[in-house]
């Protein structure tokens, strides 16, 4: 493939402020650029979905609908404990059952962060380390999801139960039981911190990493006249796709068809390739519909090489159908955090500093941050970050819609509002102030209005948002022209869930005179935070 | 799943000949391994559906009730009586002109229940008969003190939407919405068995306290069939009202919910009231210390905000669901002056 570059213009700025053009270097094989939208026949101009009607008559197929001839049906052992040695395993029964045609042993899980001693040791399963429940160990494959899942109850494993830690406050304490026995390394799969290069680790706690920081925030809080700060609390979210994570593998001697529920099916076949030794070109991966990934579907995981493994040993396709139980221990999730942030500005509203210190979890995962809204958002030359991740015995975080963003804004955006609350500025009037971007300026202009901002609205009986309480939602498109690529398209699907949580907290606060700092926003968080809920209460 | 033999009896006499047991029972073990033994009569299917996906049930045998004829009707009985059958769905119910005419607490509380879809299929016999929603018990994991094993996780574990009345040795709340006005509506429940032995009970006392029977929710005898529900006429001109908040409005059970009917005289003076509260306790619970605060008063904020108050007599929240209290009292208060007809 051709890599030499070549600059080309683009259209920059919104339709409404047109600012000019941007020169952007593109590699040699790239198309020409497209024209704004009003200039093009297709793109910007309303089609139906391409899979509209497939999806609402039922007639999509979804991999879970996917039956080939031969198919056999996988389960996976998960481990029960939180944290445990294995000290053997013993296969034979569970091979022997009836209808039972291939087992395999998961000795090097991946999608966690890695310990130097995991590079080279168990290719022999007694001795690994299980370090969630859930954590999966073995996959049986058979000709019946009941003799599959009869099976699994026959696989002896002998455990040796170690102390574990599953809340973010217990692990940082210097006493905690350690989730890993040394230093790890790996990538930050849940997002949001840069874990390149080594970073300090102490018992449970790896971090701070500081990427993102800039100039000088002692100066900056020098110069302050006003500082507003706060701790605020994020909890896990798990992605709960209304299709499961699923696989049918059928490994055949001319090579390897997957058939998936992925977001990323070139990502799946590299990994596969490289995993099982095969050239790209022998590998297939194929999605067809597929019933929500939010991120959590990226790769191949612990599971799709199970099932991998199972055809190959058995020469049949093999399907692995996760339940809905087993999506939330071990698919990933949004990872907690605990941010406490710190701004200095002037009476103007001007920010002089702006700090966030974080501590996150994604369970046995690394990346438990909060993304680079703080770093982005507002104009501030002094900024200082500093997000370390917290272990604890559960599953591995993932990516998830806008990662470690979502959890960002919700602290972000409620110390902005206590900010422009001491200085005694309209919200809006003060991000107008702040935040140079023209886009964001327009769709405050824009939902101020449409939204009758002035307004006080009864939020009494404000419910969380499902299907039935959500309103019908207004949609305005602000064509933002940025050179990004030759199409210049991106997502803006994710940006409307970053902004949510922090917006309904602020409502709440400006209705009621408390902040809610932590999630969810139920009745009790409400009454607590209103200091209505009475403090007796006994225990048994 | 397991594998079950499934059967469609024709008659009642055919249904209760199937030797069936409860769901309570055939769920209460030991050993934490669900009974296989006798057949499970399923209605709706809608709590069976998911206990059995789970698990915690494994029934040989599954009896069809859901084509039984002449059970899914709403029928005007002699001396007021409302007759409904038992395999009723919750949509009917809560459409039905009589029900919303004359018994308004139960059209709105039936209303407001599960999810249009569930409503569609929930059956009101299945509905009163549903098994406890406490994440511990319907956790595999857990060997709860309900299921046959030694302890209620809840008190020392996540309880926030647990039981603050009654909750002794469990902390379960009762799960039917339904049952909350039902209970408050005087309504009594109509069982059968094989040898046609009929039994007419007073709901308020069909429901069982943990400290009687840990492990079951109501008096259902193995063999039984619950057939009809039948619902007294209230005094010409007392009214009927059914709140509740949860944390969505749709699709979610209630954190509280209240049935209140009062009787008031042309001279404004309450002559009778029953306050009931769900999900509050193990079973419906009736705030008598609430009612005798209004009987023979004439009902105004100040009253009502009385009453309210002293719904909480006798409550005694867990570690999570002290938020409880000022709810029930807020729904209490509300209920009371939208009977009153002064809200």
């Amino acid at each position: 493939m051709a890599t030499a570059t070549r600059l080309q213009n683009h259209p920059f700025g919104i339709r409404s402020v047109a600012l000019g053009e941007i020169a952007r270097e593109v590699a040699a094989g790239e198309p020409p650029p497209l024209g704004i939208n009003e200039k093009l026949a297709v793109i910007g101009k309303p089609i139906p979905r391409i899979d509209a009607r497939a999806k609402v008559t039922g007639a999509a197929k979804f991999t879970v609908d996917v039956k080939l001839p031969g198919m056999l049906h996988a389960r996976l052992l998960r481990s029960p404990h939180p944290h445990a040695r294995i000290a053997a395993i013993d296969i034979g029964a569970a091979a022997r059952h009836p209808g039972v045609r291939a087992v395999e042993l998961i000795t090097r899980p991946i999608g966690r962060a890695m310990e130097a001693s995991d590079e080279n040791t168990h290719a022999d399963p007694a001795g690994r380390h299980v370090l969630y429940v859930g954590d999966a160990i073995a996959a049986v494959a058979a000709t019946t999801p009941e003799a599959a899942q009869a099976a699994l109850a026959l696989i002896a494993v002998d455990y040796q139960p170690l102390p574990f830690v599953t809340d973010i406050e217990d692990a940082r304490r210097p006493d905690a039981s350690p989730v890993f026995r040394g230093p790890v390394h790996g990538e930050s799969f849940a997002g949001g911190i840069p874990t390149a290069g080594p970073l300090p680790q102490q018992g449970n706690v790896r971090g701070p990493g500081t990427a993102g920081s800039r100039g000088d925030v002692a100066q900056g809080f020098a110069q302050a006249e006003v500082i507003v700060e706060g701790e605020f609390r994020t909890q896990v979210q798990t992605h709960c796709c209304l299709e499961p994570h699923a696989v049918v593998a059928d490994w055949r001697p001319d090579g390897l068809t997957v058939y998936m529920s992925t977001q990323y099916t070139a990502g799946v076949r590299n990994e596969l390739a490289e995993a099982f030794g095969l050239p790209r070109n022998r590998v297939r991966v194929i999605v067809d519909a597929m019933g929500g990934g939010f991120g959590s579907k990226s790769g191949a995981g612990n599971y799709v090489r199970a099932a991998v493994a199972l055809s190959r040993r058995a020469g049949a396709p093999v399907r692995l159908v996760l339940d809905r139980e087993e999506e939330h221990l071990d698919t990933g999730n949004r990872p907690a955090t605990v941010q406490r942030l710190r701004i200095a500005a002037r009476h103007d509203g001007t920010l002089t500093a702006l700090s966030v210190e974080t501590y996150g979890t994604a369970g046995v995962g690394l990346g438990a941050g909060v993304g680079n809204i703080a770093q982005a958002m507002y104009d501030c030359e002094n900024f200082a970050i500093m997000q370390s991740d917290v272990f604890v015995n559960a599953g591995p975080g993932s990516p998830m819609r806008a990662p470690g963003n979502v959890p960002g804004a919700f602290g972000l955006e409620q110390a902005i509002d206590d900010l422009a609350d001491k200085l005694g500025l309209d919200p809006v009037t003060l991000r107008d102030r702040i935040d140079s971007s023209p886009v964001r300026r327009e769709e405050r202009r824009i939902g101020a209005t449409r939204i009758g901002w002035s307004r006080r609205a009864n939020l009494e009986q404000y419910k969380i948002l499902g299907s039935r309480e959500t309103p019908a939602i207004e949609v305005y498109l602000l064509e933002n022209y940025q050179g990004m690529s030759s199409t210049d398209a991106y997502g803006i699907a994710e940006p409307s869930n970053i902004a949510t949580a922090p917006a309904i907290a602020n409502a709440v606060y400006n209705a009621i005179g408390v902040r809610l700092r932590q999630l969810p926003m139920t009745p009790a968080h409400v009454l607590e935070a209103l200091g209505r809920v009475p403090s007796r209460s006994v225990s048994r | 799943m397991n594998r079950f033999a499934w059967t469609t009896p024709h008659t009642m006499e055919d249904a209760v000949a199937a030797e069936s047991t409860t769901v309570a029972d055939a769920m209460f073990s030991r050993s934490a391994r669900p009974s296989q033994d006798g057949a499970i009569f399923k209605a709706g299917g809608i709590d069976l559906l998911d206990l059995m996906k789970e698990g915690l049930l494994m029934p040989r045998h599954l009896v069809n009730l859901r084509t039984l004829p002449g059970f899914d009707r709403i029928r005007q009985e002699s001396r007021g009586v409302l007759r409904v059958g038992a395999n009723v769905t919750l949509a009917q119910l809560a459409a039905d002109p009589l029900v919303r005419e004359r018994y308004r607490a139960l059209a709105d509380a039936v209303a407001q229940s599960a999810s249009p879809q569930i409503r569609q299929v929930a059956t009101i016999g299945g509905n009163l008969l549903q098994r406890p929603r406490c994440w511990y018990f319907r956790s595999r994991h857990h060997h709860c003190v309900r299921k046959g094993g030694d302890s209620c996780f809840a008190f020392a574990g996540e309880n926030q939407h647990h039981a603050i009345f009654d909750h002794n040795g469990c902390a379960m709340v009762h799960p039917s919405t339904a049952a909350t006005a039902l209970v408050a509506l005087g309504a009594s429940v109509v069982l059968t068995d094989v040898k046609a032995t009929r039994r007419i009970v007073r709901l308020e006392d069909f429901f069982v306290r943990p400290e009687t029977d840990i492990q079951r929710e109501n008096d259902l005898r193995p063999g039984e069939l619950l057939t009809s529900i039948l619902l007294p006429p209230l005094a010409p001109g007392a009214r009927s009202v059914h709140l509740h908040q949860g944390e969505k409005d749709s699709f979610d059970w209630p954190i509280a919910d209240v049935a209140v009917v009062l009787d008031i005289g042309t001279d404004r003076v309450c002559r009778s009231a029953a306050i009931v509260l769900g999900a509050a306790a193990p079973m419906p619970h009736r705030a008598r210390a609430a009612e005798a605060a209004l009987i023979g008063n004439s009902i105004d904020e100040k009253v009502a905000r009385a009453a309210g108050r002293a719904a909480l007599t006798g409550a005694a929240p867990l570690t999570q669901n002290a938020y409880k209290l000022p709810i029930f009292e807020t729904l209490v208060r509300r209920a009371i002056l939208a009977a009153n007809g002064s809200a």
